[in-house]
């Protein structure tokens, strides 16, 4: 280990660790013997690339992917909305901050089931990947905007700085901490959330739908690799989200 | 000319300044000296519109355009100096935001970001800030703290020479400074009212 960078001994530690759970798991499914209780990671992989060349793979891919970023951005908007209202009025506080309590406490499924009622399956992952990231952007941004800088508020009021310039210069620069943890969060929560109202309500061409296809005729290799791409998929999508957030926030807060 | 008369402001119940009156001459430089907690930054405060008076009238400040140093430099850490400039004086280019930089000694700096900034730098870069703001009044709440002798010399001959001529009021605890920056001294002691010298 010597001669490496911290960095670079933090990637080769984290490396170690998943080949290390890699063999244990490869371990467990060759100890059990039966691909279906437990599939192999060689197994797993090698279902992986068999589904990529099928265009059913893409199509529930991307109505996955197109209906939960969806919902994740509408709760982007809705959750900054509703902590720019509950910052600005205390009335909306007290009425918004008790439906979102009861957002976070109850469980998903109750609220895919219920939801099911209302809409139809094909918009479930949208509608609760919303629902549930909302929250996370109203608890986040509300706390951003309560803990503003007062005295750069005043200084701004002193030398009557417009109003677009203390948005950019002064409001964004103490916000977009609170956004991009919000954000790391949810993106998440809403890869989770969706993908289980999609297994609850079985849009036809999602992959919530293929998940639970694999599921019924016990091909667990199938059921991996697809668990497997939901999990890359999503931190993927995270890096992807904060590599472009963190780019904004150098060009808005540049010297 | 501004004129302060029977100004009344309490915290609770602490009252904080009872009965105050003062005149700041127009195009003079005022400064008000006095203890610890006799009530000289809540003075200040409400000179700026950040506090409202129990009581008392305030007149000449109506339509006039304020800059200020505050006690804490408040600036805006992520950014670097010239946009921090830019902020209070949007008329203000790059290039002359850089030259007011140099006057006072920091153009080394002028693309770090102010968190890496020192004390020091940063009381300086809240003066060029307070000074390069379009202003009717300019209000200094010690301005000089955090200074080392040889740049508070500087800068003191910095701040005088460009405000020659300029209603300014300053809150200072040293005499050193009042000497060199007043044209017209207040001492508000603890017990009231205000002796205007």
């Amino acid at each position: 280990m010597k001669g490496l960078s911290p960095s670079q001994k933090k990637r080769l530690s984290t490396l170690a660790a998943a080949v290390f759970w890699l063999l244990l798991w490869q371990a467990a499914s060759m100890a059990i013997g039966h691909e279906i209780l437990l599939a192999s990671p060689v197994s797993v992989v090698y279902r992986l690339f068999t589904l990529l060349p099928e265009g059913e793979f893409w199509k529930a891919l991307l109505f996955s992917v197109s209906r939960i970023t969806l919902g994740f951005f509408l709760a982007f908007l809705s959750g900054t909305l509703l902590s720019m209202l509950s910052s600005r009025f205390s009335l909306m506080k007290a009425l918004i901050s008790p439906f979102v309590g009861v957002i976070r406490a109850t469980p998903v499924a109750s609220f895919i089931i219920l939801v099911l009622l209302w809409l139809p399956s094909r918009r479930l992952s949208l509608f609760i990947s919303f629902l549930m990231a909302t929250p996370i952007f109203y608890s986040n941004v509300l706390t951003g905007l309560e803990n503003l800088d007062r005295r750069l508020l005043e200084m701004a009021q002193v030398f009557e700085v417009s109003p677009r310039r203390r948005f950019r210069f002064l409001y964004l620069p103490q916000l977009l901490p609170y956004f991009r943890s919000a954000s790391a969060i949810a993106l998440g929560l809403c890869w989770k959330s969706g993908v289980a109202a999609e297994v609850i309500g079985l849009p036809q061409g999602s992959i919530g739908e293929r998940l639970y296809q694999a599921k019924i005729y016990l091909e667990t290799p199938e059921l991996l690799a697809w668990t497997l791409l939901i999990i890359l998929i999503s931190i993927l999508s995270e890096k992807l989200f904060l590599k472009l957030f963190d780019l904004i926030i150098r060009r808005v807060v540049s010297c | 000319m501004i004129q302060i008369e029977g100004l009344f402001k309490s915290f609770g119940e602490k009252a904080v300044l009872q009965n105050f009156s003062c005149s700041l001459p127009a195009g003079k430089t005022t400064c008000l000296m006095g203890p610890s907690g006799c009530g000289k930054t809540t003075l200040f405060r409400i000179l700026l519109g950040l506090e409202t008076p129990d009581h008392g009238v305030i007149l000449g400040l109506e339509g006039k355009r304020k800059s200020a140093v505050f006690q804490e430099d408040r600036l805006c850490e992520t950014l670097g100096p010239v946009p921090n400039l830019q902020l209070c004086s949007p008329g203000l280019s790059r290039e002359r935001a850089l030259s007011l930089l140099k006057d006072l000694g920091l153009e080394d700096s002028a693309l770090s970001p102010i968190s890496t900034f020192s004390g020091g730098m940063k009381r300086r870069v809240a003066l060029l800030r307070a000074l390069s703001a379009p202003y009717d009044i300019l209000f200094l709440d010690e301005p000089f703290q955090g200074l080392d002798k040889e740049t508070k010399q500087l800068t003191m001959d910095y701040v005088k020479k460009h405000t020659q001529g300029k209603t300014v009021f300053f809150i200072t605890h040293d005499p050193g400074e009042a000497d060199e920056l007043s044209q017209h001294l207040i001492l508000l002691p603890s017990t009231f009212p205000a002796i205007d010298q």
